[in-house]
């Protein structure tokens, strides 16, 4: 450490300009290519294979339009909404971005997107094209506010090794309800291996109950002009609160989920654990990892009927007074592209909202698809509204993950979520 | 930050010490170094085992002990982070916006400091009242007024919103202030007979003087924007003027399902940071040493 | 009127800080406030309503018990965070053999900053592949323990370890400054005294970092108070909201739910928090001048 005075500085000095020479390098790269036409500043937040997947339609794009420079930026997904917000509010908006489209509601009520109608159409999109669920949060007041890009949903990975090392028939699995499931669960607890890998925090949990709720009947969460919910009243107490000691049973009763796996996608890739319930969007990472050891079925039936989380990735256009009538028409150009090519975005696991895309050849040769292409048909979607994305409800979620870890009775749990949740409606 | 040469009176390193003036009995000696090397240890294992998964492929499974010091280890993830994310820019605005909050907050409150130290103008208890008030507020308890604040003056999401909150902190004014108080007022009233002129009495002979105090404010100062997360985790959106702490978490959060990319991520921030850091480090401790913060 | 000619240089020196100051700090305070005294919605319009603010956040609970939380942290991380920097700063002015590598290990995650800490110990502290467990397991204890969000308790003490291995060596530096300002004449007298090590330790040391460590004490309640990053990044305020303070519930309120009113109410009471600690520990420091 006994370096002289003068050497210091030049080190240091070389390290900066270092960092100088290198950090600046691939931005001017990138200014050079695109410095004619127009740029289209595009957020998204996908990470993992959504990230990847995003990346390369990106490159497709401009590689193809040479006169369209889109340049995406990938935001924290936690924090996506705070920072689009923010960025819209504080001038700083980006041209196109994507929303989750239950959360379209609330980026009206803040001022951040606006409709669509005229510049969807001059483009030739067509809302007949996509598939109904989505379509249906897409419109606030006649108007559309978001061009839905996928189906994103809820499915049941298997590891095929693990279930015939624990005696089960990967081929004659087939559960066909709850105790089904546990049953299959305990023998495979009995060989040693985590039976299904999931979180206990977040809102992986909520979506299940949502899940299990509607399976047992339950209707519709708020009631037809968002201002209240409904899972308290009377007629759907009682499924609320039983979905949700279900739900609770898999962590504290029969231990089918460990409590609190930090990371558990990573548990399931590295083979130690029979079962995962995870998005559309692991498809493709967990196939990387697990190959032909991977098992994708739809979701169960555990109750009475067919019902699975789901929410869509759509395209909306921020309030931003800078951008220019071209790059709104270049974005919208992009937009079109992403939707009839919408079979590359499938590659990362989701079902194209899109529904022409089904039958073009690239799509039917994607692996697995055939398994839970159907799903489509019985999904369902939290509440879109003005106020309140359940999912992201810290307060929600919050009031969840302490029913799970035993610090407040179920009952008592479903009850206060209610009353959190009808306090926020009115906020 | 010759800081040593500046302090003729500064006591002797404490390496030149006679030991007997610290002689320890020999089992106080080897609980001594016991305890340290433990405690260095359990200091330095969470950067070593970061720095191993860093080199781990991506994808590939961490869950075992033994598998970290085993084949196969390959460069790939660093390739794919520089590739994928401009890891280096995000190094380079934290240093120039630390550099520039510490040369900047050194000026601006010598400058700022000297008057109210040595001369006793109308209105100087209304300054001393207002910076002492600031003194308190916290940066975090003002993060509704500056969000507004910048937004109405279009700098969000740029170098002037991660570097003006910064500098206009009054730690650094009155720090200094109580330094100039403890100097000698005969000092600068015989430069001023010599017809000194301000600037040259601050610069010629108050800033040599107030060198320690200055060395611990610069580092302090550095260490606080170095480590500054919050406001620039809301002002800031563009991958492209974040600094590190708002930059590791963006790039952590599309991989939040591997361990791989962002051990490597960190490894890269953090290995240059370390050199200059190591080169400087005798100045930092005694940086503090001779300040007035004691 | 002489008086302010005379003084123009005084004036024209402290000019560019006090602009600044002014624009970026006062004014916030005062835009603060007022913000915290209206109905303010992100869209522009805004109407006057009193202390209604004040009054729904000592209403809410989530808010209350984030107060509480930041009380325990700062309960917990103000001693450990005097106390264990003191020792480690004892440790490398020791005259033992390699003690400038101890003393740059010790400071080193301080110049890592906090994403990089947090982002290592959330890899460190997972389960099923956290360094941490893989290595209880190694030694034969088989729980997979996820540490930051099993419970309460083991949350808070993550958070805790974090902030005292993150920012121990911030404070050791400045302990060490201090203990290398002790005149070694003392020490000398008190061995020709027949003093041993430990006497030395209690008579002499203790007593000559008094000032420093009201300072030391000064500076971490701040820091203390002010917690957010490590926990935001760490647990994000969970289990079940266990972690969240005072500093998170701001942010959440101001920049996750847009609530500007009772966002800035929320910065004032801190403010008022650290107001009081800071007139009592100033107080404290007068005394022992």
């Amino acid at each position: 450490m006994k370096v002289a005075g003068k050497t210091k500085v030049l080190v240091a000095g070389v390290l900066i300009a270092g960092t100088l020479a290198t950090a600046c390098s691939p931005s001017q790269t990138q200014s050079a290519v695109h410095q004619s036409g127009t740029t289209i500043v595009f957020w998204d937040l996908f990470g993992g294979a959504d990230g990847t997947t995003m990346n390369q339609i990106v490159k497709k794009f401009n590689q193809t339009h040479p006169s369209i420079h889109v340049q995406e930026e990938t935001q924290d997904w936690g924090q996506y909404y705070t920072k689009l917000i923010t960025a819209v509010l504080g001038g700083k908006a980006p041209d196109l971005a994507i929303s989750h489209v239950d959360h379209i509601g609330i980026l009206k009520t803040q001022g951040v997107i606006e409709p669509l109608d005229k510049e969807a159409a001059s483009v030739g999109i067509k809302w007949s094209q996509f598939f109904e669920p989505p379509m249906k949060d897409a419109v606030i007041n006649g108007k559309h506010y978001a061009i839905p890009l996928d189906i994103h949903t809820y499915l049941l990975f298997y590891n095929k090794k693990v279930l015939q090392s624990a005696g089960i028939s990967p081929s004659q699995l087939n559960i066909k309800s709850y105790n089904d499931f546990v049953s299959i669960c305990d023998k495979v607890k009995g060989h040693g291996y985590v039976p299904l890998s999931f979180g206990e925090s977040g809102w992986g949990p909520l979506a299940i109950w949502e899940t299990f709720y509607y399976q047992m009947g339950g209707t519709s969460l708020l009631n037809k002009a968002g201002t209240k919910e409904t899972f308290t009243d009377a007629t759907n107490d009682a499924v609320a609160i039983k979905a949700m000691q279900k739900l609770y049973d898999l962590y504290n009763t029969s231990h089918i989920i460990p409590s609190n796996i930090s990371n558990p996608d990573e548990l399931f890739k590295s083979g130690k654990a029979a079962f995962c319930i995870e998005g559309t969007w692991s498809v493709d990472d967990f196939h990387k990892a697990l190959g032909d050891q991977l098992g994708v079925a739809q979701m169960p039936v555990f109750f009475q009927q067919p019902a699975a989380w789901a929410d869509s990735h759509t395209f909306v256009l921020p309030v931003n007074p800078n951008r220019t009538p071209e790059q709104t028409k270049d974005a919208m150009v992009f937009v079109k592209w992403v939707e009839d090519h919408a079979w590359m975005w499938a590659k990362a696991g989701h079902i194209p909202a899109n529904k022409t895309v089904q039958n073009t050849p690239q799509f039917k040769a994607l692996p697995y698809r055939r398994n839970y292409g159907s799903q489509a048909s019985f999904v369902k979607y939290f509440p879109m509204t003005g106020t309140v994305w359940m999912m992201s409800d810290n307060e929600i979620l919050n009031e969840l993950q302490g029913i799970l870890l035993k610090q407040t009775p179920v009952a008592q749990g479903v009850q206060e979520m209610g009353q959190i949740l009808d306090r926020q409606l009115q906020e | 930050m010759q800081v040593r040469e500046a302090m003729p009176t500064s006591p002797a390193p404490v390496s030149a010490r006679a030991d007997s003036a610290l002689r320890m009995g020999r089992l106080t000696r080897v609980l001594l170094y016991l305890v340290a090397i433990v405690l260095s240890i359990l200091w330095v294992v969470p950067s070593l085992w970061i720095l191993l998964v860093s080199f781990k492929p991506q994808g590939s499974n961490v869950l075992n002990v033994a598998s970290w010091f085993q084949a196969p280890y390959s460069v790939g993830n660093y390739v794919y982070a520089f590739t994928h994310a401009p890891i280096l820019l995000w190094l380079l605005n934290s240093f120039l916006v630390a550099l520039i909050v510490t040369v900047l907050v050194l000026l601006l409150s010598v400058l700022c400091a000297f008057p109210i130290s040595q001369n006793r103008f109308p209105g100087r208890g209304l300054v001393v009242f207002l910076l002492a008030l600031g003194l308190m507020v916290p940066g975090e308890a003002l993060l509704i007024p500056f969000y507004l604040l910048f937004r109405s003056l279009h700098m969000l999401d740029g170098y002037g919103a991660l570097i003006l909150p910064s500098i206009a902190v009054p730690f650094g004014v009155l720090l200094v202030k109580q330094f100039f108080d403890g100097l000698s007022r005969e000092y600068f009233e015989a430069a001023r007979m010599d017809g000194c002129g301000v600037l040259r009495m601050i610069f010629m002979i108050a800033v040599p003087l107030a060198r320690p105090a200055l060395a611990a404010l610069a580092i302090f100062t550095f260490l606080g924007s170095w480590n500054n997360f919050l406001w620039p985790y809301i002002s800031i959106t563009s991958p492209n003027v974040m600094t590190v702490p708002v930059g590791i978490p963006f790039f952590n959060s599309s991989y939040h399902t591997d361990y791989t990319l962002p051990a490597t991520a960190d490894v890269i921030v953090s290995i240059p940071v370390f050199i200059v850091y190591v080169l400087f480090q005798r100045h930092i401790i005694r940086g503090f040493a001779f300040s007035g913060l004691k | 009127m002489v008086g302010v000619r005379k003084y123009m240089p005084s004036y024209l020196l402290m000019l560019p800080f006090l602009i600044l100051y002014l624009l970026f700090t006062f004014y916030p305070i005062v835009r603060g406030f007022i913000i915290s005294l209206q109905k303010f919605y992100v869209l522009g319009t805004k109407e006057f309503v009193g202390l209604a603010n004040y009054n729904y956040l000592l209403h809410d609970s989530t808010f209350l018990s984030s107060v509480w939380h930041t009380v325990i942290f700062v309960v917990f991380s103000v001693p450990l965070l005097v106390i264990i920097p003191f020792c480690l700063a004892l440790i490398v002015n020791a005259p033992i053999k390699g003690r400038k590598i101890y003393q740059a290990v010790f400071f080193l995650p301080m110049i890592l900053g906090v994403s990089v800490v947090s982002s290592v110990w959330s890899a460190m502290l997972g389960n099923y592949g956290g360094l941490v467990d893989a290595v209880l397991n190694a030694i034969g204890i088989h729980q997979e323990i996820n540490w930051t969000a099993q419970s309460t308790q083991l949350a808070w003490i993550s958070v805790l370890a974090v902030t005292v291995w993150w920012t121990a060596g911030f404070n050791m530096v400045l302990y060490l400054a201090a203990l290398q300002d002790i005149p070694k004449e003392l020490y000398e007298a008190a061995s020709l005294d027949g003093a041993s090590g430990w006497a030395k330790t209690c008579f002499i040391t203790l007593p000559s970092v008094k000032r420093v460590t009201i300072l030391v004490v000064f500076l971490q309640f701040i820091a203390s108070f002010n917690v957010f990053g490590q926990i935001f990044l760490l647990t994000g305020g969970g289990p079940a909201g266990a972690t969240t303070t005072i500093v998170s519930y701001i942010y959440e309120k101001s920049f996750s739910e847009f609530l500007f009113g009772p966002g800035a109410a929320a910065s004032y009471i801190l403010f008022f928090i650290l107001l009081i600690v800071s007139l009592i520990q100033l107080r404290l420091m007068s005394k022992t001048e």
